[in-house]
């Protein structure tokens, strides 16, 4: 009975290493990709829930004033609030409560500015509030090996921005 | 032990390396272009929020009217309300200098440029909505729509009314 060769036996080893070695590096590619997805989807979500909230509070806010790092207005059942950037964050605070926009170890908040238009000045409220604000962002998704920077831009014209008075005084 | 019993030759071997080869690759493959979908997502999600920002900057001017008109209805000029003249063109609008500026856009729209992203044009337009001519219309169908990269541009519709305003025949300035 024929046995294999030392050759064949070498050869049928060496194609057989290859082979796994190939097949171990893509699926160690394809884990490392499936991570980074998962990474950079969970900054993603992240960062659009806390876009959507600042959307939101600024829509339905009144009584618009603009600080150093940010904004400080009433929300819609008059609590003062506050959007400022502090650090390589954005700290919202409602009635002296603090918490942060975005997870920060999710999103790195680079910049935080506010572009508006001017008011007419005068007694009455619409004369006194700004009839859009131009939101603009420079952040980076953050994923375990590196951080993706990611510019955004958002416009809000409030809800309350023609009233003759103010609801909160 | 039973002898004459047959292995696996390396030809079965090689093909069955061969297909779990391909399937891994395969694998490999998906992952990649699941990488370029959350690319092009984080570009759709951008391109989705210029768009709203035009939505947003049509409200504004129509709300930036009532400044002027103190929310009367011009009789000469109903539309006046709307801050927008006719429907013939698509028009840019933005923000510069503390003003709403507006102008009529190119066919392709108006150049956007945000950093490290890919260049956005956006176009808005006014028509009428309901039986109204424009030029007396107090309901106007505004459309924000945002193209980028040559793919299926992103659109936003909403509808302004200058419920607002009041004409000028029945309430005292």
């Amino acid at each position: 009975m024929k046995g294999f060769t030392l050759i064949e036996v070498a050869i049928a080893t060496f194609i057989f290493i290859t082979s796994f070695v190939v097949m171990f590096e893509m699926y160690v590619n394809l884990t490392r990709a499936s991570l980074y997805t998962q990474e950079l989807q969970l900054a993603l979500d992240n960062m659009k829930f806390g876009m959507e909230k600042i959307w939101t509070e600024i829509k339905t806010g009144a009584n618009f004033a603009t600080t150093t790092n940010g904004i400080i207005f009433k929300d819609k059942f008059c609590a003062t609030t506050t959007i400022t950037k502090i650090n390589d964050e954005l700290i919202f605070e409602k009635n002296g409560v603090t918490s942060t926009i975005f997870d920060p170890k999710l999103v790195k908040v680079d910049n935080f500015t506010l572009s508006y238009d001017n008011v007419l000045g005068g007694d009455e409220y619409y004369k006194q509030n700004s009839k859009i604000f131009i939101i603009n962002y420079e952040l980076e998704l953050i994923t375990k090996n590196n951080s993706i920077p990611y510019y955004f831009r958002q416009g809000v014209a409030p809800l309350e921005s023609t009233r003759m008075s103010s609801l909160c005084q | 032990m039973k002898l004459g019993k047959r292995g696996i030759t390396i030809t079965e071997a090689g093909i069955a390396l061969f297909i779990l080869l391909i399937s891994i690759a395969y694998l490999n493959n998906l992952a990649v272009s699941y990488m370029l979908t959350l690319s092009s997502v984080k570009e759709r999600y951008l391109a989705n929020s210029l768009a709203q920002e035009g939505i947003e900057l049509a409200i504004a001017l129509r709300n930036k009217q009532f400044e002027h008109n103190v929310g009367r209805v011009n009789p000469t000029n109903p539309v006046e309300w709307l801050g927008i003249p006719n429907e013939t063109d698509t028009y840019c609008l933005g923000l510069e200098n503390g003003e709403i500026k507006t102008s009529t856009s190119p066919t392709e729209g108006c150049l956007i440029i945000i950093t490290s992203s890919p260049v956005f044009y956006r176009k808005i337009k006014f028509e009428k909505y309901g039986s109204e001519n424009f030029a007396s219309s107090s309901i106007v169908k505004v459309t924000s729509e945002v193209t980028f990269r040559n793919l299926e541009p992103i659109k936003i519709e909403t509808i302004l009314t200058s419920g607002i305003f009041i004409p000028f025949s029945t309430s005292s300035p």
